[in-house]
């Protein structure tokens, strides 16, 4: 089945904000990123202005100010940048039930049935564009394309504020340089030059097994890329018959830290799953750094359990080997079942299972029974 | 320190002890194996905090002495030598390195590995030092028995459980004159009493401790000796002895919860059964849930998947039913587990309604019950 991708990335994003709220930067080379005293910072966001001097994303600050000196550098401001990311969300989902956030500044929209509320693709771009322009005063690249692949080319086609469709693939993609092929690093681009070659036309028709043979299984999603063909899903991080909960931190948290939050999620999400009456097989854990870069980990147990001590136990297991810092942390529980075996001990002895169910209670008596290790040292 | 033998000798030594050699621990010694040679014996010794295993094997001894090197190290290059050369380990005292060939002056391979302090190799426990402590404990009990006692119990302790560990443990214990082992999870109970065996003892062991026990024993009525000190379990098995730390806490009161009526009995074909519930859980595999039905009516048994993504699947056994018909629904593993274990062509299986215990028992293998928990909503 055909379907309709639409990809949103924001136009230099921070800089953007920082430019709305303070009108006296307009036209002005604005640069955001790390402390501008620090030799160690990078520039996270610049606006177009200062693109001009070649100034671009991850490039440290230190070079930034030999290149655009006249630029103005600011700290930024992440706090504000996530609640315009989160209200931008909110104008997503009027557009589609399916949306995937890709990072605090872009997104793909599953449109897939809904084209016939729009006149064409173009009123459907304008449409999202306008919406975004309307309600945060912001500018959005669109692109619209029948698969995640094309149609994240296609929105960095005519950056700032633009809306490209791709109806005719080929043509659209021979226009694009191939080092901005998804999966083209410089590690690949090198060795398909090495190949000779230099452009997707080319790369088009080198055949499959050369390619395979090359580059292995890259070498097949080339061959497919190439083609335009992207058989991805649009895929919402909201899982179905799924607990869950995470928080995001004022500071980013690590070492201890880390292991308190997470005892709390924990303690938190396994409270909601005994109250239904369930118990969870697959744990979850959800690592979000302080550059948004987000990832999960999941186990899965051998018994359901509705046991916090155990859930707790699989959970810091799983962020164990990731040091942090973090800037949000979730705790999630799949293969959720309400079926359990019977404990054969259950007259006899007074097992965990009662143990939580009374605290439970308490709790809903509104008392507040928390494990020690989660206390501060003055509370104790 | 310099001795001679074969290949298969000495990786047989090293099969035994290396369940106690670590291959990584923040103290080096513990992941070292120990070598002793005297008198046309090699000892060789394996230990941590909670396992301790020694083990004498005949070599030709040139030179007596003893030597602490890198077990995994060790135990990988016996693995891979070739089967037909023997293998010659020596200390060269001016190095502290032993040098290992094949023996000959243009031996083609030669490997010299550095050793570890022998003197702080931790001291093998030793049940004299511990008496002190509380009287030790002696049971003679037959190589056969104790295999079987561990290999018909050992599945139903669970896997892992940081705040319960007794029930990762199989309890041994002699009482009105039996060999007892039991093991449960909670959710089932699997007890093996074997007449005859006086005594006074009872201790917690890991499961897993005394699996690899089991390796070490034969089918035979020739007896091994268990030593009980307060804190550890000391299996004489031959050349070997195998020490493991007991485990603490109380066992759940396991003679309590033996079902002792029934409200419906059948008998079945145990083999036809394990195949029936061996395709229907091909269907549950990848399923969130563990759970079949079973339904038993007019001297059928239904096994069924409960009602699937993918589908659904049942089959029906005819069984010897007496009593009530009955709806029951189960973890299909531990019915599964249950049926591979007992002896016997024909399993009796016992019920007390849709949310009692189930029994398990077979007329081939008496004083063997396996008891398992249905699932609930």
């Amino acid at each position: 089945m055909p379907q309709t991708i639409l990809h949103v990335d924001m136009d230099a994003f921070f800089a953007a904000i920082e430019i709305r709220d303070n009108p006296q930067l307009a036209g002005k080379p604005v640069i955001i990123g790390g402390d501008p005293n620090s030799p160690r910072g990078v520039v996270s966001t610049c606006s177009y202005e200062a693109r001009k001097f070649g100034v671009h994303s991850a490039m440290p600050i230190a070079q930034a100010k030999k290149l655009c000196p006249q630029g103005i550098f600011l700290k930024g401001n992440m706090d504000k940048y996530v609640k315009v990311s989160q209200e931008l969300i909110l104008i997503f989902d009027e557009f589609s039930p399916l949306v995937e956030q890709l990072s605090i500044d872009e997104a793909f929209l599953d449109m897939t049935g809904c084209e016939h509320f729009y006149q064409d693709f173009t009123s459907m771009g304008q449409a999202v564009k306008r919406r975004i322009k309307e309600k945060l005063n912001l500018t959005a690249s669109v692109g619209i394309a029948p698969n995640k692949f094309l149609a994240k080319l296609a929105s960095d086609k005519d950056k700032p504020d633009g809306l490209t469709i791709v109806e005719d693939i080929p043509p659209f993609l021979d226009s694009i340089p191939l080092e901005k092929m998804w999966g083209v690093g410089k590690q690949t681009h090198k060795k398909l030059l090495s190949m000779g070659i230099k452009d997707i036309p080319t790369l088009r028709q080198t055949p499959l097994d050369i390619l395979v043979r090359e580059l292995g299984k890259q070498g097949y999603q080339l061959y497919q890329l190439s083609r335009g063909i992207d058989n991805r899903a649009v895929e919402t991080t909201e899982e179905t018959k799924s607990l869950g909960a995470e928080e995001t931190f004022p500071i980013d948290i690590e070492g201890e830290a880390v292991k308190k939050k997470l005892l709390l999620l924990t303690d938190k999400v396994a409270r909601r799953l005994r109250k239904q009456g369930s118990s969870c097989r697959t744990i979850t854990v959800k690592m979000r750094y302080p550059d948004f870069s987000t990832f999960e980990k999941s186990h899965t147990l051998l018994e359901a359990t509705a046991d916090t001590d155990k859930i707790y136990q699989t959970a810091l297991d799983l962020i164990k080997p990731y040091p942090g810092p973090f800037r949000l942390i979730g705790v999630y529980l799949s293969n959720l079942t309400n079926m359990v075996s019977k404990n054969l001990f259950e007259d006899y002895s007074k097992d965990k299972d009662q143990l939580w169910e009374t605290i439970d209670k308490l709790r809903d008596k509104g008392l507040d029974i928390k494990k020690a290790s989660v206390l501060k040292r003055k509370d104790k | 320190m310099h001795f001679n033998c074969s290949k298969d000798t000495l990786l047989a030594g090293i099969n035994i002890v290396q369940k106690a050699v670590q291959t990584s621990s923040s103290i080096d010694i513990y992941t070292g194996i120990y070598l002793e040679a005297t008198s046309n014996t090699l000892t060789m010794l394996g230990t941590n905090i909670d396992l301790s295993i020694r083990t004498s094997l005949p070599v030709e001894v040139l030179e007596e002495g003893k030597v602490v090197v890198e077990g995994k190290l060790f135990a990988d290059i016996v693995r891979k030598w070739s089967q037909e050369k023997p293998i010659n380990v020596e200390l060269d005292e001016n190095t502290n390195n032993i040098i290992i060939s094949d023996g000959n002056d243009n031996s083609s391979f030669k490997a010299q590995i550095k050793t570890m302090n022998v003197d702080d190799y931790p001291p093998f426990p030793d049940p004299q030092q511990e008496i002190e402590e509380g009287e030790a404990k002696y049971w003679d009990i037959p190589q056969k028995h104790l295999k079987k006692a561990i290999n018909s119990t050992a599945f139903s302790a669970a896997k892992a459980d940081h705040s319960r560990l007794y029930l990762t443990a199989i309890l041994l214990e002699s009482k009105n004159a039996e060999l007892r082992a039991v093991a449960t999870d909670t959710h089932r109970l699997a007890y093996y009493k074997i007449p005859g065996h006086e005594g006074d003892v009872s201790a917690m062991i890991t499961a897993e401790d005394l699996l690899d026990i089991a390796k070490l024993l034969d089918d035979t009525d020739e007896t091994i000796r268990l030593t009980l000190t307060p804190r550890r379990a000391f299996f004489d098995i031959n050349d070997t002895t195998v020490v493991s730390r007991l485990v603490e806490g109380n066992f759940p009161p396991y003679e309590k919860v033996i079902p002792t009526q029934h409200k419906t009995v059948v008998k079945v074909d145990r083999q036809a059964l394990i195949d029936v519930v061996d395709r229907i859980a091909v269907m549950i595999r990848g399923a969130s849930t563990f759970m079949v039905k079973m339904t038993i009516k007019d001297h059928y048994m239904t096994i069924a998947s409960g009602e699937l993504e993918i589908g659904q699947a049942q089959e029906r056994i005819y069984v010897d039913q007496e009593g009530e018909d009955l709806e029951i629904k189960m973890d299909y593993r531990f019915l599964f587990e249950g049926l591979k274990t007992i002896n016997g062509e024909i399993v009796e299986m016992q019920f007390n309604g849709p949310e009692m215990a189930i029994l398990f028992k077979s007329e081939e293998m008496p004083g063997f019950i396996y008891i398992m928990m249905p699932l609930i909503v």
